[in-house]
């Protein structure tokens, strides 16, 4: 069974700690993605799990019932025999072999007879399309040849579970658009776990059953994506995923009959059923909130209940427009449907929807779910 | 942590480059840094010949006479200090003009529209691949005047102008033909400089309005400025080393410098104050290391590792291109053709000095051994010569068994370091194993006398063994290879080797058909300088050679001590041929580069 533990993991780098005391638990089948900045302990993670990398004398790490890593016990499988599949970010293709070799070579070193492996490499390239490629070399490939080369290279070894490190960063656009549907296609035919390493939030929003947002080495929210996406467990999270990004403003929290009543400045909402923390008094209570910027509600002319604001620039996007608003004392970003046909400077009503509202304490952790 | 743990981190921590790394630091710190203990030591004890200087001392005895003598007795002036502002003067000068040469070349051949660029490219490393002091004898063939006696030269011959000592021998010689044989270093580095340089900062630049000069000025000289600084240091302590050219033409005036001096105090039985000489050498060799690496540390990666950039336009010669071209060549013909053809003309004269056909005659090439003729008597021609023929040999065996040596070495050095890229061992051993380059060579050679001269624990004595030269040279020469193995390792990318570990290949089989297939170029071109080196080197030799592993470099100078100009020069144009054979040809085979390891 291909499900991955880890357990109290823990890397250093000199006195940096890479990964700090993770717990994650990979589900069997899943298309898992490590989510973060750069230098938030993604790629050292799945390296650890790949047994490129070993953790810091601490942890465990678990695949099905088999052991690969253990500080306790000084256990440690090399990766070879992990059977697991890595893709590195440039591919790792080397150049001095035909794309044949490439794929061939694990096979190679597996002593496989001739005949066998030929079959194998043949059955993966055309399953992957790059059949017709096989006596060229890596640089006379475009990169998504290359790519595919460097996932059947891996999937003839038909690894338990693919490692996928930020495989299509070096793609343009259109292409990674391609190449997500592609992934996720094989994904569900092959029924394969994978791990998918990336710091694009939207390719990790539209492709991966679980998100396990990372920072600074620690685990922030680990759920489905549009958990994920709804529901940021802190404010980190809120502002990583989502572009445009969250808007992040300062407000004050009281109780009122039918939840609590937030106030951004003038503009008030309520969240329903939501009661305040015990023992904070009967002043209003300082959050944060997060609302994202189609979670507006935009009209020309007044109405009751909406604060006027300036429009600052108006940016079309085809299917949608990015309004800039100054709002009282801050400057939101707003997302509408429709054009407005609204120009520089001219004013606009807004409103928020109550329930979408993320409500943030101090420490910038989410305070109610609703 | 139990010792299952600790079992456990060892071997996953004893990565082979850990493994290697470790044992090419032990191997490098016994190499270069226990001799300059062992040197030390030798200071400060009596030797057998000078405890007769030495009243009452027996062998062996502590001693700071050594010392007093070189540094404050009354003597001093003519034991060291003398010598040593002759030293200073000579590199400081050669250093200067070579870098004048080199940067003007470089200049004219990168940044502007100068025709026969390739023809110029290829004749400005000739003078570097020569033996250094093949121009000295050159020189003396042509300048010699009748102070060292026997026979004209041939500039004299001609003119029946006596030329002046100031220009026959001593400083004024040895700087302008040592100088002739190190500007292809300026050539090669700072032609790497300008070539690397973005043409989009120069044309920022421009389009904000800066004139051409400006451009020059404001713009690419402080961007080549660490290099040519950088060339100065590596050529000035190059002069500090070199022992062919200063023997050859400072000997007939007595202009001593500390590379003669150290040889004459080392041949004279005086190793106490020879092997103060070498540690002055050295401490010179270490402060030209440390200023270099506070210079250009950080850039030099900038310098060698950017390859992209497009040219600006070229600098137009305008009418004065085909003139300026035409003078280069002429330039460089007659710092490399024509004193080839001026040695090559001396050995076929039969009596020296005597430039007619009537007197042409292969004698020196083919003769038997003569006893009619005045000149070197009972000495076979050259190429009839056991003793020639076999210094031949040990010179190209040198050559060979030093580049394996240093090809392999170099490249495992350049895995290690660049795999352990940001630990401090990496740095360590980086720094150590360029330590050599920069070292004087004759003290370089010095080190090894004093670490080999006589048994050390389980180390047998290696003096007067091939295998002495080859440790040596292999040493020395190591800085080429391990440049030009860094430098390629830099661009394979851990991932390659990463990705054979995944599907468990090992080391062995990811080094043999992985890394090195990729470095297959960088591994050639890490094998040619070394063997050029070891070819045509003498300095570092000349204190290791004895009578049985003479080398073709070291047979020279039995020849020239005795005055038999035709001979030693015969030899050298069988040195100078056997390079640029090797040269042309590992160029044509492997498309080596030379200048891949010299991006030190």
């Amino acid at each position: 069974m291909a499900r991955i533990e880890l357990k109290n993991v823990t890397k250093k780098f000199g006195s940096v700690a890479a990964v700090d005391n993770l717990d994650l638990v990979i589900e069997d089948g899943s298309f898992t993605t490590l989510l973060g900045p750069s230098g938030c302990g993604k790629t050292t993670t799945l390296r650890m799990i790949a047994g490129l990398e070993t953790p810091s004398d601490q942890g465990e790490i678990w695949l099905g019932d088999r052991c690969l890593y253990s500080a306790k016990e000084g256990h440690y499988v090399p990766p070879a025999q992990r059977k697991l599949g890595l893709v590195f970010q440039s591919y790792a293709l080397w150049p001095h072999l035909t794309v044949f070799d490439n794929i061939a070579f694990g096979l190679e070193i597996a002593k496989l007879s001739r005949k066998e492996l030929t079959k194998k490499v043949e059955h993966i390239a055309s399953v992957l399309f790059i059949g017709e490629l096989l006596q060229r070399f890596p640089n006379e490939l475009s990169g998504g040849q290359q790519q595919r080369v460097a996932i059947a290279r891996v999937l003839v070894m038909e690894p338990a579970v693919l490692l996928l490190d930020e495989p299509l960063s070096n793609l343009d656009a259109k292409l990674r658009m391609d190449m997500r549907a592609e992934l996720k296609r094989l994904h569900a035919e092959t029924q394969s776990t994978i791990i998918y390493v990336t710091h694009d939030q939207l390719e990790a929003l539209t492709m991966s059953s679980q998100i396990a947002v990372m920072n600074h080495g620690k685990l922030q929210q680990y759920q489905d994506p549009m958990t994920v996406y709804h529901h940021p467990a802190n404010i980190f999270t809120g502002d990583f995923i989502g572009n445009p990004k969250i808007n992040l403003l300062p407000a004050e929290a009281i109780q009122a009959d039918g939840g609590v009543q937030v106030s951004i400045g003038s503009l008030t909402t309520e969240i329903a059923g939501a009661r305040m923390p015990e023992n904070i008094g009967t002043e209003p209570l300082k959050i944060t909130t997060g609302v994202r910027s189609e979670d507006f509600r935009v009209a020309t002319e007044a109405s009751p209940n909406m604060v006027r604001g300036t429009v600052y620039s108006v940016l079309p996007a085809g299917s949608q427009f990015y309004l800039k608003v100054k709002l009282e004392e801050e400057m939101i970003t707003v997302t509408v449907y429709e054009d407005l046909h609204l120009n520089i400077d001219d004013p606009v009503w807004i409103s928020v929807r109550s329930d979408r509202v993320k409500c943030f304490d101090e420490t910038g952790l989410l305070i109610w779910r609703n | 942590m139990n010792t299952k743990t600790l079992l456990g981190t060892v071997r996953r921590n004893a990565t082979p480059q850990v493994i290697l790394s470790i044992i090419l630091g032990i191997l490098l710190v016994y190499l270069v840094l226990v001799p300059i203990v062992v040197m030390l030591q030798e200071t400060v004890i009596v030797h057998a010949m000078e405890r007769f200087q030495i009243p009452g001392s027996r062998v062996g005895d502590f001693s700071t006479r050594h010392w007093e003598w070189m540094f404050t007795g009354e003597n001093s002036y003519a034991f060291l200090y003398s010598p040593l502002m002759n030293t200073l003067a000579v590199s400081m000068s050669l250093a200067l003009l070579s870098l004048v040469i080199g940067g003007a070349l470089a200049w004219l051949v990168v940044r502007t529209d100068m025709p026969m660029k390739k023809l110029i490219s290829n004749l400005g490393i000739v003078p570097y691949i020569m033996p250094s002091w093949a121009l000295a004898l050159a020189w003396i063939t042509l300048f010699k005047n009748r102070r060292i006696g026997g026979s004209l030269g041939l500039f004299e011959f001609i003119t029946g102008i006596a030329p002046p000592n100031w220009f026959s021998y001593g400083m004024f010689p040895i700087v302008v033909t040592l100088a002739l044989h190190y500007f292809p270093f300026g050539f090669m580095l700072i032609g790497g400089a300008l070539r690397n340089i973005d043409s989009q900062l120069e044309e920022s630049a421009e389009l904000l309005g800066a004139s051409r000069a400006q451009v020059l000025r404001r713009i690419v000289m402080p961007l080549v400025l660490p290099m040519v600084f950088s060339t100065f240091l590596l050529t000035f302590s190059r002069g500090l080393g070199t022992f062919g050219t200063p023997a050859f033409l400072g000997g007939p005036v007595r202009f001593t410098v500390l590379s003669t001096l150290l040889h004459a105090n080392l041949v004279g039985q005086r190793p106490g104050m020879g092997y103060i000489v070498a540690l002055v050498m050295i401490l010179f060799g270490m402060l030209v290391l440390y200023m270099d690496h506070k210079v250009i540390g950080a850039r030099r990666s900038f310098v060698t590792i950017s390859g992209k950039s497009g040219m600006s336009g070229l600098v137009r010669l305008g009418k004065l291109g085909k003139p300026v071209a035409v003078l280069v060549v002429v330039f460089l013909l007659s710092v490399t053709v024509v004193p080839l053809s001026v040695l090559a003309l001396e050995t076929v004269m039969l009596i020296p000095g005597t430039y007619r056909l009537s007197n042409f005659s292969l004698h020196y090439w083919l003769g038997p051994v003569s006893h009619s003729i005045g000149l070197a008597t009972g000495e076979p021609g050259i190429l009839r010569n056991p003793d020639v023929m076999r210094a031949l040999g040990n010179s190209v065996r040198l050559g060979l068994v030093t580049a394996a040596i240093c090809g392999t070495t170099g490249m495992l050095l350049g895995y290690t370091v660049v795999r352990l890229r940001g630990r401090r061992l990496s740095r360590y051993l980086d720094q150590l194993s360029f330590m050599p380059y920069l070292m004087p060579s004759i003290a370089f050679g010095s080190i090894f006398l004093a670490l080999f001269a006589v048994q050390r624990g389980p180390i047998p004595s290696l003096y007067g063994t091939f295998t002495l030269l080859v440790i040596a040279s292999s040493v020395k020469y190591l800085p080429y290879s391990s440049r030009a193995g860094i430098g390629a390792m830099m661009q394979v990318g851990p991932e390659l080797e990463e990705a054979a570990v995944m599907v468990g290949a090992r080391w062995t089989t990811r080094m043999r058909r992985i890394i090195f297939p990729l470095q297959k170029s960088a591994f050639f071109s890490g094998l040619l300088l070394p063997f050029i080196s070891a070819m045509r080197e003498l300095s570092l030799v000349v204190l290791l050679v004895t009578p049985r592993t003479q080398t073709a470099t070291a047979i020279t100078l039995r020849f020239t001590d005795r005055g038999w100009y035709p001979y030693s020069n015969a030899i050298m144009l069988l040195i100078v041929v056997t390079i640029l054979i090797t040269t042309i040809v590992s160029r044509k085979l492997m498309k080596t580069d030379l200048a891949k390891g010299l991006g030190g």
